[in-house]
């Protein structure tokens, strides 16, 4: 195709719109102009025929026509009309204004049925010729045509004709003087376009793109050919970046990357692929069949094309193959087909992964699987576990010894169905199921098996993110007999415990007996008055030294006999009545027994015996570390038993997580003694743990307490202090016996205030819970680790605070130098002791220097926040 | 500006032209269709009138002819009686009085309308006047002298009270029945002489009451529809069964006979006027036209 030059094209393109739309304006105004006044014209014609026809359709009807030729005469002479004629309706000439004509028949088709008006053009006559019947009713009775002058009009359009031709050329002379000038304009500034194109095509992109002014389009093409070239410039960059980075992804890929042609021939490796076939280099690669390479037969060959040959493409093809060094390689192969636009094969693009040592790993894993497996299987206790909705997922071997009952038949269905002795545990799983705590059971009976003792443990299971419930049942029957026994040689220590102190007893009760025995054989066998008061008086010693005798082997026979635990009410404060009956007995005389029991009825749910055990056990301790245990020789002190109600609040529950009740019996056994430091306190309910003396001791006694307080599902607190004493809390639960009110929820009325505190205590837990109680009573906190701390922290803002919560023993500085240190700073400081021993001669003695009051640890939100308001209020 | 007049030559080429466009048609009848048949119908409402009363008839006549109908009427009474007695007519619904006037025409009465009707003189109710006598000096309207219900009986009243018409009342004749009822009804006229059963039309009902009956003449039979001599039996009969089977009581037979003022057309001869010929064969204006 012949190109021309833009300039051509403008001008041509120019002379055609005009040409055309000339054309069509010459047109489309002569039609407009045409069918206006022929409109106009033929309303006109159409009125006159109307008129004519209701002038004269009376005439026609009466067959009076001499007036039709008058009216015809008067009528031609209006505007327009050349010619107008009155026919019956047989179409004979009534009236016409052109006479010649009376007489004949009405040219053309005559005939017009009631209001049909024909209107019809007569070139030949320039005329427009509008035909219509004249009726009545519906009756026609005649037709009139009227003949209307249609040369003004045409006349009139030929004129608009050659004006709109002639404007038309005048439009074409202007539209090519603009096309050359527009030409001329815009050939320049396109023709350097071309030279910085061409330049851009050869990447060149540094050309100067020029920026012609005055056309709005060759400015913004400028601008957007430089934006273009900017834009091809930087992807070329990018292109090239990512050219670098996917080549060093491939350079560095620990996966052996290829691509190979149709054939099968490899055309580019990665360093990855050569190492892993164990190639020397990238050229011994190259052009080698990579399937020949890597397949170790023909048959896995086939397999592999005829899956690739089916998909187009295969993952983790797994495959075993020989590096070049003949080791054998797991491998992993991930290849597929890059197709022609034909279909055909193009290329194959892929990668091959060693898997050599995950597969290593997962038959390791399959082992130790099996190795987990075998445990559980061989475990002599039972085990069972269950998804969410209770279906067996494990039945170990000891639960089909104990049930009978085989894992195919047990695994898949619900336990409730396939053992239904564990239907009376429904509560627990549940419980675990939701809780996702433990729960533990202890000395169950089941059904089938009445002889045997079993503990069962329910606890939470989540495998591979499904939850579930695993239940372990351990055959206890052999252990709670040993426990049995183990505890009946407790008793028997403690008794041996006991049998010093009680061989004095008896020997001052033998003395008694013998003494006014003797006293009274001498006086028969002397001879001496012997009166009858007398003989009284000394049958009443014996009788009294005797019957002492026999209170203490009763009790002694209470503590040693050999039972089964028999779960009933106990009042605390009866036991401890016995236990310090006991004591009185037993214990050394250097030491002072203050006992301060409830002041009501604390009655908890417990075997008698053990409950009296735990109670003695512990005053043993107490008493062997004021005098046996001491170094110095000053032996004794005061053993001190308190029983008191604790209401569990948020407090108590943070420092005791066990405390599940809401209200507990605290029986608090303190001594002045050796005390202990944090280490060995931690271990001293570990059986067979004893800081005794060798003999003196067998370790048991803690141990035995802890484990009577927990199946009493209580729990036990420690506080001591080296030199200073300790203090043993059992918390046992409030037993509500029929009739008695449930304890009280822990009150709400707690007693709020403002101002600022220093909190001064060693133990990290304590400070930060008192810190929390403060704040969240309304007090400002200030908090110290030691003494000298809470010192140096009142000395800075004395005047701030308005009180302090000071523990008595700590390091560094104790409580008591520290309250002295603070009397100096400010003679009216405000201090609220606290310790975990109760309120003894020690506390006493500081209360004295002028602390304000004393609070026992553990303390409540509800004690504490009394009591510091109590303090700042004194 | 000067005015231009036609010169005498012009106007008396435009005069011969006007007459010869006048006798033309009559002298080529041959033009006309012969096989049409002319219905003419005596002038006595206006062409428009006549066409929207008559056409339907004339529809109905040509369809069950299968012949053209031409419905035509006259300029005036003397121009239907004219074209009558020339034979123009085929068939012919003339006045009573001009049916015996065409008789030498050779026309057959085929059929009347039913009932017949009564002409009768008329006043206002507020106007004192209750006997023919108290016409004496009044502004009197009526039909035309040729009309029997429209003047003829009221002329032979006076004649009998010995009143002049022509000096002891003052009549005008108007032709039209609506022009001489709302001409007495608004004052212009102190008397009307029509045809009664004009008043119990759709558009004099509401003012019917508020006119008194002074006079009525005697029973007027409907104007009778009649054929031209020389018509073949056939198609008088089948002329005289379109007539005789309007019937009230289809929708678009009761449409033509209310705008004929009739119940329905019945089957007629002669006879059945010669009674009431009886009545106006002396009356003078029949005499003398």
């Amino acid at each position: 195709m012949t190109s021309f030059r833009l300039r051509t094209h403008l001008i041509v393109y120019c002379t055609a719109i005009t040409l055309l739309l000339t054309t069509a304006l010459i047109f489309l105004y002569s039609d407009l102009f045409k069918s206006h006044a022929i409109g106009n014209l033929s309303a006109y014609g159409m009125a006159v025929t109307r008129s004519t026809s209701f002038a004269v359709v009376d005439d026609l009807i009466t067959e009076d026509y001499a007036p039709l030729q008058e009216y015809v005469r008067d009528t031609s002479s209006l505007p327009s009309i050349d010619s107008i004629q009155i026919a019956n309706n047989q179409g004979n000439i009534l009236a016409a204004s052109e006479v010649r004509l009376l007489g004949t028949t009405m040219e053309d088709d005559f005939v017009v049925k009631d209001k049909d008006l024909k209107v019809k053009i007569d070139s030949a006559h320039e005329q427009l010729v509008v035909t219509a019947p004249i009726s009545v009713g519906g009756m026609v009775f005649g037709v009139t045509r009227v003949s209307l002058s249609m040369k003004p009009i045409l006349a009139q359009l030929r004129e608009i004709q050659r004006n709109t031709a002639l404007t038309g050329l005048g439009f074409w002379i202007l539209a090519v003087f603009l096309g050359t000038f527009l030409a001329q304009r815009m050939s320049g500034p396109v023709q350097r376009f071309m030279q910085v194109t061409d330049s851009i095509t050869l990447g060149n992109f540094n050309v100067e793109i020029p920026t012609p002014k005055g056309v709005l389009e060759l400015e913004r093409f400028s601008h957007t050919l430089r934006v273009m070239a900017s834009t091809i410039a930087s992807r070329e960059l990018a292109l090239q970046n990512s050219e670098r980075k996917f080549r060093h992804l491939f350079e560095r890929a620990m996966e052996g990357i290829f691509v190979a042609n149709e054939k099968g021939e490899l055309l580019d490796v990665n360093p990855a692929f050569i190492s892993i076939l164990g190639a020397s280099s990238r050229e011994t690669m190259l052009g080698r069949n990579l399937f020949a390479s890597i397949f170790e037969s023909e048959e896995s060959f086939a397999k592999f094309k005829k899956l690739i040959g089916a998909q187009g493409f295969v993952k983790n093809y797994e495959l075993t193959l020989i590096a070049n060094n003949s080791t054998p390689i797991i491998a992993s192969l991930t290849c597929h087909v890059v197709r022609g636009f034909g279909g055909g094969v193009n290329k194959y693009e892929g990668l091959i992964r060693d898997i050599t040592e995950q597969k290593t790993a997962e038959r390791e894993i399959a082992r130790i699987r099996n190795y987990l497996n075998n445990i559980i299987e061989s475990m002599p206790s039972v085990l069972v576990t269950l998804d969410s909705d209770c279906i067996v997922t494990q039945w170990n071997t000891a639960a089909c010894r104990l049930t009978g009952i085989s894992s195919q038949e047990a695994i898949g269905r619900k336990i409730y169905d396939t053992a239904p002795f564990f239907c009376k545990y429904t509560q627990q799983v549940d419980e675990t199921n939701h809780s996702r705590n433990a729960v533990t059971l202890h000395r169950e009976q089941m059904h089938h098996d009445p002889e045997h003792l079993y503990n069962l443990t329910f606890f939470p299971l989540v495998a591979n993110g499904t939850a579930g419930v695993a239940i372990r049942l351990d055959d206890i029957t052999e252990l709670e007999h040993k426990e049995q026994q183990l505890r009946q040689a407790q008793k028997m220590e403690s008794i041996g415990t006991l049998a010093g102190g009680l061989a004095h007893d008896f020997n001052n009760v033998l003395a008694g007996i013998l003494g006014n025995l003797s006293l009274l054989q001498y006086k028969l066998k002397g001879q001496q008055a012997l009166s009858v008061a007398e003989m009284i008086e000394y049958l009443d010693r014996m009788e009294n030294a005797g019957q002492r005798a026999v209170d203490m082997v009763r009790q002694l026979l209470t503590l040693s006999r050999k039972q089964q635990a028999d779960l009933v009410p106990v009042d605390l404060n009866l036991s401890l009545k016995h236990v310090r009956k006991i004591g009185e007995n037993t214990f050394d005389k250097s030491v002072r027994i203050v006992e301060h029991p409830a002041t009501e009825p604390a009655y908890v749910l417990a075997d008698i015996t053990e409950m009296e055990q735990v109670l003695l056990n512990l005053c043993i301790n107490a008493v062997h570390a004021m005098t046996i245990m001491r170094e110095d020789t000053q032996w004794g002190g005061t053993l001190t038993v308190a029983i008191e109600k604790i209401t569990v609040d948020p407090v108590f529950q943070k420092k005791h997580p066990e405390a599940v009740g809401s209200a507990y019996w605290r029986v608090s056994v303190s001594d002045t003694g050796v005390g202990m430091d944090t280490k060995t306190a931690a271990k001293i309910f570990d059986p067979f743990f004893t800081t005794k003396e060798q003999g003196k001791g067998t370790g048991l006694g803690l141990a035995m307490v802890y484990n009577i307080v927990r199946q009493q599902q209580g729990f036990i607190d420690v506080y001591s202090e080296p030199g200073l004493g300790s203090t043993f809390n059992v918390y046992l639960p409030v037993l509500i016996r029929q009739g008695e009110a449930l304890p009280a929820a822990q009150s709400l009325d707690i007693m709020r205030g403002e101002g600022l505190i220093l909190v001064v205590d060693d133990d990290e837990l304590v400070r930060s819970m008192a810190e929390d109680v403060l704040l969240a009573v309304g007090y400002s906190v200030l908090t110290a680790a030691n003494g000298q701390e809470g010192v140096d922290l009142y000395r800075q803002h004395q005047a701030q605070i308005k009180a302090v919560l000071l523990d008595m023993a700590m390091p560094v500085m104790s409580g008591r130098e520290a309250f002295v240190e603070m009397q100096k700073i400010n003679p009216e400081v405000r201090v609220l002791l606290a310790s975990g021993f109760r309120k003894d001669n020690r506390v006493e003695e500081i209360i004295q220097l002028g602390v304000k009051d004393f609070l026992q640890k553990p303390y409540t939100i509800t004690s504490l926040a009394s009591s510091i308001k109590k303090v700042i209020e004194a | 500006m000067q005015r231009i007049s036609a010169g005498p030559a012009v106007r008396i080429l435009f005069s011969l032209l006007a007459l010869w466009g006048m006798v033309w048609p009559r002298l080529c009848p041959a033009q006309e269709t012969t096989d049409a048949i002319r219905f003419g119908v005596y002038p006595y409402k206006s062409p428009k009138s006549v066409v929207e009363v008559f056409g339907p008839l004339a529809v109905r006549i040509e369809k069950r002819l299968g012949k053209k109908v031409q419905l035509v009427s006259a300029t005036d009474s003397e121009a239907f009686l004219k074209k009558s007695l020339a034979g123009e007519y085929d068939l012919a619904l003339p006045s009573i009085t001009g049916y015996y006037k065409i008789q030498p025409a050779g026309y057959t009465v085929i059929a009347k309308g039913v009932p017949s009707f009564w002409g009768g003189v008329i006043v206002r109710q507020d106007s004192g006047i209750k006997t023919v006598e108290q016409c004496r000096g009044k502004k009197v309207a009526a039909i035309g002298e040729y009309s029997y219900a429209g003047y003829m009986f009221f002329k032979d009243l006076l004649d009998e009270k010995k009143i002049d018409s022509t000096k002891d009342l003052d009549i005008h004749f108007l032709g039209k029945l609506d022009t001489i009822i709302y001409g007495v009804l608004n004052k212009k006229y102190d008397v009307g002489v029509i045809r009664l059963d004009t008043l119990d039309m759709k558009d004099f009902a509401p003012i019917k009451d508020q006119f008194s009956i002074v006079a009525r003449s005697a029973e007027i039979p409907q104007f009778p529809f009649v054929v031209k001599s020389g018509m073949d039996q056939r198609t008088i009969a089948a002329i005289r069964e379109v007539l005789i089977s309007l019937s009230p009581d289809k929708p678009e037979d009761l449409e033509i006979l209310k705008s004929l003022q009739i119940k329905k057309i019945v089957g007629a001869t002669k006879a059945d006027y010669d009674p009431f010929y009886e009545v106006i064969k002396n009356n003078e204006y029949y005499k003398h036209h």
